[in-house]
């Protein structure tokens, strides 16, 4: 069996217009693959920065994943949630990444979307911070299907690094182009 | 031939300096250092843990240097686990009482043959109510973390607040041995310098 290291961390969300956030993670993969130790899914601290928009999470990531085929590569799920003043929360941030294939150092960058607001009382209850829509399933966000017609909105972005190991892949002749 | 089962990672490196955009919440600050790793990894050689000197920057630069040394040699049997090292900052406030300025945690490099350096961002806890952060505010004691561990696993910070101001510089490399043997591939080596 092949392995795979995932180390490394959810650096920090940016550019996301509410400024007090947590992140919801998880690493999806398909059903040849299976994850051997570690932690593969998870809640960061919820963060604020004094000076910048942006939330520091510094959040580590260690996962051993080991697989018997490249179908079903792995790939980060990242949902950003929105506190408010009272400890309400709501998402405001879904999106996924795709586990890159080579080895090595990788800062990853997921730009994410939101459910738009729809009626007018939406519009104001998302101008002041006081909640907003979510997703019944959050498969849709690592999976392209019954995507059609949902009104989103683009976010924030996530900051990921990742330092990545291969084992063995060599010897059942998959290749790093 | 003997089966190959463990490799070394040997990690040299210093804590550079800390440094606050609008300078820092105390004087004479001070970090204490903490390696923790996996269960199957085991200390060679070198410290898992240390105190740097109490240092202040200069009035025209907000840099304040450590140039402390950290020198750390494991063994293991997998990667998982991989070293993280958690750094607590402290420092003196105006009322010359010692107080946590908040926490960092880094892994250290997997692909750092050549050196790396490394912005670790400070997080600081806020406290769990109104009361205490009032307390905090007079006596000017920060809320700290009863085990600063808990930074280095994942499953155990959640709910936990954080401010984030200030970032701590570490230049880290590693070089490892008998890894390759162990069909381990490292990809072809790049340098990374983090900017974000």
């Amino acid at each position: 069996m092949a392995e795979l290291h995932i180390i490394g961390q959810i650096v920090k969300a940016i550019e996301f217009e509410e400024p007090k956030l947590f992140c919801k993670w998880s690493i999806q993969i398909g059903s040849s693959w299976k994850v051997v130790e570690g932690e593969s899914e998870g809640q960061t601290v919820t963060a604020l920065d004094r000076l910048e928009e942006s939330s520091t999470f510094a959040h580590p990531i260690d996962v051993h994943l080991g697989t018997r085929g490249v179908q079903g590569w792995p790939k980060i799920h990242v949902e950003i949630f929105a506190v408010n003043a009272v400890n309400n929360s709501w998402p405001v941030g879904f999106g996924f990444i795709h586990i890159p294939t080579q080895p090595g150092y990788h800062l990853l960058e997921i730009n994410t979307w939101k459910i738009a607001p729809y009626t007018f009382l939406d519009k104001l209850r998302e101008r002041f911070w006081s909640g907003g829509y979510t997703l019944s399933r959050s498969d849709l966000i690592y999976s392209g299907t019954e995507r059609y017609k949902i009104l989103t909105k683009s976010s924030g972005k996530v900051l990921v690094e990742v330092m990545l190991l291969y084992r063995n892949f060599a010897k059942f002749g998959v290749e790093f182009k | 031939m003997e089966a190959v089962t463990c490799f070394h990672i040997s990690v040299t490196g210093q804590i550079e300096f800390a440094s606050f955009p609008l300078g820092p919440d105390g004087s004479q600050l001070f970090v204490r250092y903490e390696v923790i790793a996996g269960p199957d990894w085991e200390l060679v050689a070198g410290l898992s843990a240390g105190i740097t000197q109490c240092s202040t920057s200069r009035p025209q630069d907000e840099k304040i240097v450590f140039n402390m040394p950290l020198e750390f040699s494991y063994k293991a049997t997998n990667p998982f686990g991989w070293p993280q090292i958690v750094f607590c900052i402290y420092g003196k406030n105006i009322w010359g009482v010692e107080t946590s300025l908040g926490y960092a945690r880094i892994h250290a490099p997997v692909f750092g043959m050549e050196r790396r350096r490394i912005v670790a961002p400070i997080l600081i806890p806020r406290c769990a109510n109104t009361v205490a952060e009032i307390m905090s505010w007079i006596t000017g004691k920060n809320a700290e973390l009863r085990n600063p561990k808990i930074l280095t696993e994942g499953a155990k910070n959640k709910g936990l607040q954080t401010d984030s101001y200030g970032e701590l510089t570490v230049s880290l490399q590693t070089i490892s041995r008998g890894a390759n043997r162990m069909g381990y591939d490292w990809g072809r080596q790049q340098s990374a310098e983090q900017n974000y």
